[in-house]
Parts: structure tokens; C-alpha cells; sequence
């Protein structure tokens, strides 16, 4: 018993994500000779990054048996919350009293620079907060706690300049959007930064073993002393901020908030969590697991892409593929046990 | 040997549920190094007890002392930290975790910098595993072990906390024969460590074999407390069972027709019952008693065609038959009426004419659509003849008495014409004047032909419904007797694993 063989199918379950990876980047080494050029993987990992950071927080909710919806929303509300500050508000109905739709390229920041973004964060983090708290007080499923709040944060962003961009970003914002540190694109230094810590966080801590507890078997916590509040909530703070640094970074990118932008990125942030193997129940997956959920989908479109097909096609494709990734797993797990 | 401070010392435990009481002045206590086993019927009142002493549930009533200080216990931490650890006969355990992580859940071993020490983890597992002699990996995960070895990791839990009274209920029920051997020599080295031990079980040679003293509770009350070696098997039958007689009347024995509508031979589920057979014969009720865990249910779910059958044969009527699920088993006529008949029974959230017809839907088509007017009189014809109460045909079925719901499920079958009707726990969380009205209908569903299987732990409703009784122990028959042999004293025996009286 102490040391059993593993059979193909259990290292299959294992690792058939990681094989999946490793063919995928064969085929795309295979149909074109450009995969493997710089630029091919730069823009790779820097498109994927933003998703990579929402499924990174959406992997921690849906470890605890949850589910965040409005990360999306969150990304536009944190963009145009990020360049109405950087205007000099924080808060604004119908702006035009206050600076054209159009915004004007001269900065009045509300506070000094960096301060901004800790702001746009802080705001964010709080949503999260309510969210999860409503959700774990009053028993409501956060799936529908979160498209509430899907709706209500979409809302309120648009609001702010009746769904028109805001122009004009500082200049240090530029570095974060299009920057490079080695030649490695800074946000997939960032994504990646933030996946290690995530890593660390969930293996190296009683705070991520508990939540594994939590999403587990929350009696089974509750009988070796877990309080479950906290793992129940942080993990929709961890979602909300992730979101609102997709946000910024975002901003940067395109040089304006854009309350608009991420519609249905909660979506695809929720398939590469599940890609990456990680239960809808709660109490099992990975973020290993989920970076690798988070380049699967990224590589089956850039494939897509060196084959010039067209974008449309491209949805019918990803869909059937996440359905059948997910059927293929869990044919091969529902195994491991019998 | 039971000198000094008991280790637990509980006085006088009254716990009231609504209409019952379920614990009546208790007094329990458990001495260091000595196995105390806690013995009685199904609902004598075991469990609640311990789930007190566990501090899962509050008592209205008593004290409960830990080396002669009071203590009161908000939640099972507050029990767990003064020392007790219940092993659950459903342990809650996280299968996706290693096993030495379910060991120390919220008390990992820690590095200087406040990080998990994995390594040290495993090693301070390994050590608690060691000294039980289990052959565990800590790395393993817990849901890949057998349900014994899971209790193993439970005890090592136990150990690993620092408990000075364990507690187990009815670890049998989940262990082989040999593993159970290994679970009492655990409990030997254990107890020579001056650790107290309280022993659920309702198997009488095991309160003999690792016994030091048994308690018996019956209907809540207290019958006894007596060291071991004072009594033998006879007296702690009959402190189970108590004096009195079937307080239930036997009604007139009517003759049974020798025609068998349903016969199961050799019915076989591998590691959880074997051997099974009966014949159950037109009008007749037979009856099938046991205690909770004998198996009963699980053969029960073999017929209806819920459960896959390894080894035996069904007979319907002398046809043998094949059941793959419980569609085949509505078409050769058997239904069943399950004993969660909240859960598997009825739909709750939809009304009481819904529920009725829900079986019978393809009787009431007119072209492509349902025939409302129809299902609506078909459903008044059943509610007046079992006298349903319920205010309307559309009152939801979740807000009916127990007795109630229970003759919805009844209506169910009633219009499919079925053979053979099987009852798991009829009158189970009904009350008592509805027990006897489900009670009277199944008899007179035996008196029209049809062929009846109850399924009951109370002894007097067993007795007052059957006109055969078969015992089950341990996923075995080890009875039957025909009503006239049979007394509430047979029937504990057998059920408790007696081959002969």
C-alpha cells in the first residue's frame, strides 16, 4: 500500500492537462514557423495575462465552492474609475459640468499618482467584500449574489460617462500596460508574479489550506475548529482586486478608461479554472492548474490565428473544445477512486 | 479499578425534542483506562448522548464533569479542546486532502516564517500513525483509503489531540471482521495509556470481547450500568429488551394463499449482504426486521432496481425476472415506499395532485396534451379513500403531516395496480395516531391480494403488521418466524446476531 504504481489513466488525470499544454504548442510549432518567434510569444502571454489575473482570484472563490460573475463588470468599472480620478473626481453623474466626454489630455489627478491606483483598488476590494459578505450572511448563492453584481457595477460604471472612454493616462501607466523587464512583457511578469504568490499563498499558509478545508467539507472544518467567515469572503476581496488591476492595466493599454470593456471575460476566466481542473464544488484544483487552464485557451486561438480563422468560427470552436476538455476529465477522474 | 475521579462524568442528562424525549436523567461516566460501552436499541438514545457529550448538540438538563470540573460545552471545539474526540460513524473528512492534513486541519506544523512545514507535518503523522500501527502513507490522500483506513486516521486524529476520552459509535458497522480485530487491539494498547474509552455498539459479542462496562439505554431511560464480568449475554438481552410484552395485540390471523408472488433466492451484494432469501406470498405481509445498518434497505434497493445485483435470482410469480433499474421493477409491479420518502418518495415542492399522478402521467394523455379534468377527479377518488388531509389537490406536499405525505406516496402505487408493495420504515417521524391509520391501510392491502414487504425497527409495529418475520444481522438472514413464534426477545437476539435461542 505504502508505494502503489500509478496507472496510466490516474497519471493521464494527473498530468493530462500539462500533456494537453505540451501538444498544443507542438501543433502550433508545427503549423507555423512563426509560433515560436518573440513577438508570437510575447503577444501571447501578454493577451492572456489579463484573463490569467481574473482567473487567478476566480480560482480562489471557486476553491470555496463559489463563483464571482462580475469580475468583468469590475474590470470596466475600476478603468473608468481609474481615469475619473486621474480627472480629479472620484465620483460623477453626467460629466459634462465637469470635463467633456472626450476628456482632456490635462491631468488633474485627485491625489498624487501611485495613490490613485491604491484607491481604485481599495474601492474595488470593498465590492468584494460586500459581495462575498451578502453571500456568505444571508445564504445567497454567490452566483446570484455576483450577477447582481455583474449588472449593478456595469451600471454604475457607465454612468460615470454615459458608457463614453475617458481620454488621457499618465505616463508611468505606460510602462505597466507595455513595458518590458528581460524582454519579458510586464504584464505577464505581473500575471506570473501574482500566480507564484497565489501558489504560495494556497499551499504555504493555514489561511489557503483552510480554505481547501472550507470548500472540502464545510462541517468537516467546522468540527476541527475552522471559522469559515473569512474563507468564505477574502476569497471575492482577492477576485475584486485582481479584477481592478485587469483594470488599470487595461486603461493603460488603451490610453483612456473605457467603462465598457470585459464583457464576458468573467466567462472565459471561469472555463480556464475549470480547464485547469479545479472543482465547481469547491475543496479541490490548483492555480498551477489554472495558469495552465489560462494558456490551453490562449493557445487554442493563437493556433486559430496562425491559421487566419476567421474570429467568429473562433467562439463555435472554443466552446466545443472547453466542453470537451471538461468531458474528457472527468471521464478519466471519476475513475481514480474505484 | 474504577478508583478516584472519572475521567467524564455526566449526571442526570434530559434532552427534550419536540414530542419526545430523548434522553430522561442519564447518568453516564468513563474511568481512565477502561472501555465503557454504551449498548441499546435503535433510538434507545446512544446517539444523542454522545452528540451531548460532543458537544454538537446542548442538553436541557444534568452536568457534565471532566475530572470533577464542570464544564459546558458550546461547540464539538470546545468538547475537543477539554479532551473528548467522537469518532462519527460518518466521519466528516475531506477526501481531497492528504491524509496528515486531515490529522492537523488548522494546526499545521509551522516554520519560523510562519509557513506550513510540509515535511514536518508528514513526519508528526507518521509518528501518530506509527503508535496505532497503521500502515498509512500521511501523503496519500484520504478519499483514496478504505473506510477503515479512514477510521484509523480518525483515531490518529484523536491521539494527535490529546484526547483523553474516545469516543466511537458503531465503528463496526463500517469494518470487516479483521479489521475490526486490529480496531480492538488499537483499543487495548490505547486504553493501557489511562485513556478513556466509550464504545457505541449493538452487537453483543463485541461489548464482550472489549467491554469493561456497559450502560444500556432503553427509550431514553437509563436501565443499568454493570461491569462486564457480572453479567452474560441472557441478562443483557433482557436489560435491552426490557420486561414488558408487546403492548400491540396481534390481530386475527387470516390464511395465507400458498401462491408466491415474489420469491428472491440467493440475492447477493457484494460486502454488504449475501445469501438473501424469501418468498412473499399473496396477501400476505412479511416483515423484515433488523437494526439499523443490518442490510435491510440495501436489499430492499436490489429489488426495486435501484442498486445493481451481483449474485441471486428474482421471482415474480414464479417468472424469474430481471431487474436493471426501477422502471423494469414498476413494470413487473413491485413499488416501493422508501424510508426517506421525503428525499426519495415524494416531491416536496410540488402539490399533492401532482405527486399522485406523477407515475401514472401516460394514463391521462388525450392526444398530446394531459387530461387535467381527469387526473383531478383520479386524485379526489385517492384523498377521500385514504383520507388525505389536505386543504386543496394543489397544496404542496411539503406542507402535510408525516402521515399524510406518507398515504400521497401510498396513492402513487395504489392506481398502478401493483403486486407487490414494499414499506421501508412506513411509520417513520409519524405520529402516533397516523402510525396506526398507515398501519390499518397496509393491512387491508394485504387483505385485497397484493403482496406486502415491511421494513421496521420498532418491534411492536413489526409484530402487530407481520404474518412472517425475517431478522437480518450483518447483511445475513439469521430468522424467520412466523408471527405466532415470534416474541420482541427472539426478534433482538437474532437481530443482534444470535443464530439460535
Amino acid at each position: 500500500m505504502r508505494i502503489t504504481k500509478e496507472k496510466p489513466v490516474e497519471l493521464l488525470s494527473k498530468y493530462g492537462l500539462y500533456f494537453v499544454l505540451l501538444l498544443l504548442i507542438v501543433v502550433s510549432a508545427i503549423l507555423s514557423p512563426l509560433f515560436f518567434s518573440y513577438s508570437n510569444i510575447a503577444n501571447l502571454l501578454t493577451y492572456n495575462s489579463f484573463t490569467g489575473l481574473l482567473s487567478l482570484g476566480m480560482t480562489f472563490v471557486i476553491l470555496t465552492g463559489g463563483i464571482d460573475l462580475s469580475v468583468g463588470s469590475m474590470v470596466g468599472f475600476s478603468s473608468i474609475l481609474y481615469a475619473t480620478m486621474l480627472h480629479g473626481a472620484i465620483f460623477t453623474f453626467m460629466p459634462d459640468n465637469i470635463f467633456i466626454y472626450t476628456g482632456s489630455p490635462q491631468l488633474t489627478p485627485l491625489f498624487p499618482q501611485g495613490i490613485n491606483i491604491v484607491v481604485v483598488f481599495l474601492i474595488c476590494s470593498v465590492f468584494g467584500f460586500i459581495s462575498g459578505s451578502i453571500s456568505y450572511k444571508f445564504r445567497i448563492h454567490s452566483f446570484i449574489v455576483t450577477l447582481c453584481f455583474m449588472i449593478f457595477i456595469r451600471g454604475l460604471a457607465v454612468s460615470y460617462t454615459h458608457g463614453q472612454p475617458l481620454f488621457g493616462m499618465p505616463e508611468y501607466i505606460n510602462f505597466i500596460a507595455y513595458g518590458t523587464f528581460l524582454s519579458i512583457p510586464m504584464p505577464a511578469i505581473i500575471w506570473l508574479t501574482a500566480s507564484v504568490f497565489s501558489i504560495f499563498l494556497l499551499r504555504y499558509t493555514r489561511f489557503g489550506r483552510g480554505i481547501y478545508a472550507v470548500g472540502g467539507d464545510e462541517e468537516a472544518a467546522r468540527l476541527s475548529g475552522i471559522k469559515s467567515a473569512i474563507y468564505r469572503i477574502m476569497p471575492f476581496i482577492f477576485s475584486a482586486f485582481f479584477a481592478s488591476l485587469v483594470g488599470i492595466m487595461m486603461s493603460g493599454r488603451m490610453a483612456c478608461g473605457d467603462p465598457k470593456i470585459a464583457q464576458g471575460w468573467e466567462l472565459d476566466a471561469i472555463a480556464a479554472v475549470v480547464i485547469g481542473g479545479t472543482s465547481l464544488f469547491g475543496g479541490r484544483g490548483t492555480i498551477g492548474g489554472t495558469v495552465v487552464g489560462v494558456l490551453i485557451i490562449g493557445l487554442i486561438i493563437n493556433i486559430m490565428n496562425l491559421l487566419e480563422i476567421d474570429a467568429y468560427p473562433q467562439q463555435m470552436v472554443k466552446g466545443v473544445i472547453i466542453i470537451a476538455a471538461l468531458a474528457l476529465h472527468n471521464l478519466l477522474s471519476g475513475r481514480r477512486y474505484s | 479499578m474504577n478508583k478516584g475521579v472519572p475521567l467524564l462524568e455526566a449526571k442526570g442528562i434530559v434532552k427534550q425534542y419536540p414530542g419526545v424525549l430523548a434522553l430522561d436523567k442519564v447518568d453516564f461516566d468513563v474511568f481512565s483506562g477502561e472501555v465503557h460501552c454504551l449498548a441499546g436499541e435503535n433510538g434507545a438514545g446512544k446517539s444523542t448522548l454522545i452528540e451531548i457529550i460532543g458537544g454538537s448538540y446542548k442538553k436541557d438538563e444534568g452536568t457534565i464533569r471532566i475530572n470533577g470540573t464542570e464544564v459546558e460545552f458550546a461547540s464539538p471545539k470546545e468538547a475537543q479542546e477539554s479532551g473528548i474526540a467522537v469518532l462519527h460513524q460518518e466521519l466528516p473528512v475531506l477526501p481531497y486532502l492528504s491524509v496528515a492534513e486531515n490529522i492537523f486541519l488548522a494546526r499545521q506544523p509551522r516554520n519560523k516564517a510562519g509557513f506550513v512545514n510540509y515535511s514536518e507535518m508528514y513526519r508528526q503523522a507518521r509518528k501518530w500513525l506509527d503508535i496505532i500501527q497503521a500502515d498509512i502513507n500521511p501523503r496519500s490522500l484520504l478519499g483514496s483509503l478504505p473506510m477503515s483506513k479512514q477510521q484509523l486516521v480518525s483515531i490518529a486524529k484523536a491521539l494527535s489531540l490529546d484526547a483523553k476520552i474516545i469516543i466511537f459509535d458503531e465503528p463496526s458497522a463500517v469494518l470487516t471482521s479483521v479489521e475490526l480485530k486490529r480496531l480492538f487491539e488499537i483499543i487495548g494498547s490505547v486504553k493501557k495509556e489511562g485513556k478513556g474509552i466509550v464504545y457505541i455498539s449493538h452487537r453483543l459479542e463485541e461489548i464482550f470481547e472489549i467491554g469493561d462496562r456497559v450502560t444500556v439505554l432503553r427509550n431514553g431511560r437509563l436501565v443499568g450500568t454493570r461491569p462486564i464480568e457480572e453479567i452474560n449475554r441472557d441478562t443483557l438481552i433482557k436489560m435491552l429488551v426490557g420486561r414488558e410484552i408487546s403492548e400491540e395485540v396481534p390481530t386475527e390471523r387470516k390464511e395465507i394463499e400458498d401462491k408466491a408472488v415474489l420469491a428472491v433466492k440467493g440475492l447477493c451484494r457484494k460486502g454488504i449482504f449475501e445469501d438473501i432469501s424469501f418468498t412473499v406470498n399473496r396477501g400476505e405481509i412479511l416483515g423484515v426486521y433488523g437494526l439499523v445498518g443490518a442490510g435491510r434497505t440495501e436489499v430492499i434497493r436490489v429489488i426495486v432496481g435501484a442498486d445493481p445485483l451481483d449474485e441471486g435470482e428474482i421471482y415474480i410469480e414464479n417468472r424469474r425476472v430481471r431487474i436493471k433499474s426501477p422502471k423494469d421493477a414498476i413494470k413487473y409491479g413491485i413499488c416501493l415506499a422508501p424510508e426517506d420518502r421525503k428525499q426519495h418518495g415524494l416531491i416536496l415542492g410540488k402539490s399533492v395532485q401532482e405527486n399522485i399522478v406523477l407515475p401514472s402521467l401516460h394514463r391521462f394523455k388525450r392526444s398530446l396534451f394531459l387530461d387535467y379534468g381527469r387526473m383531478r377527479s383520479y386524485t379526489r377518488k385517492f384523498v377521500s379513500s385514504l383520507r388525505i388531509v389536505t386543504p386543496t389537490l394543489s397544496q404542496k406536499v411539503r406542507f402535510l403531516s408525516g402521515g399524510n405525505q406518507q398515504k400521497v406516496v401510498l396513492a402513487k402505487w395504489l392506481g398502478m395496480e401493483m403486486k407487490v408493495f414494499i414499506f421501508d420504515e412506513p411509520t417513520r417521524g409519524i405520529d402516533i395516531g397516523a402510525k396506526e391509520e398507515i398501519r390499518s391501510l397496509i393491512r387491508k392491502l394485504a387483505e385485497e391480494g397484493r403482496a406486502i414487504i415491511v421494513i421496521s425497527s420498532e418491534i411492536p409495529e413489526i409484530m402487530s403488521l407481520s404474518n412472517r418475520i425475517v431478522i437480518m444481522h450483518n447483511g445475513r438472514i439469521t430468522g424467520c418466524l412466523l408471527r405466532e413464534e415470534a416474541t420482541k426477545e427472539k426478534l433482538i437476539a437474532y437481530s443482534m446476531g444470535a443464530n439460535h435461542i
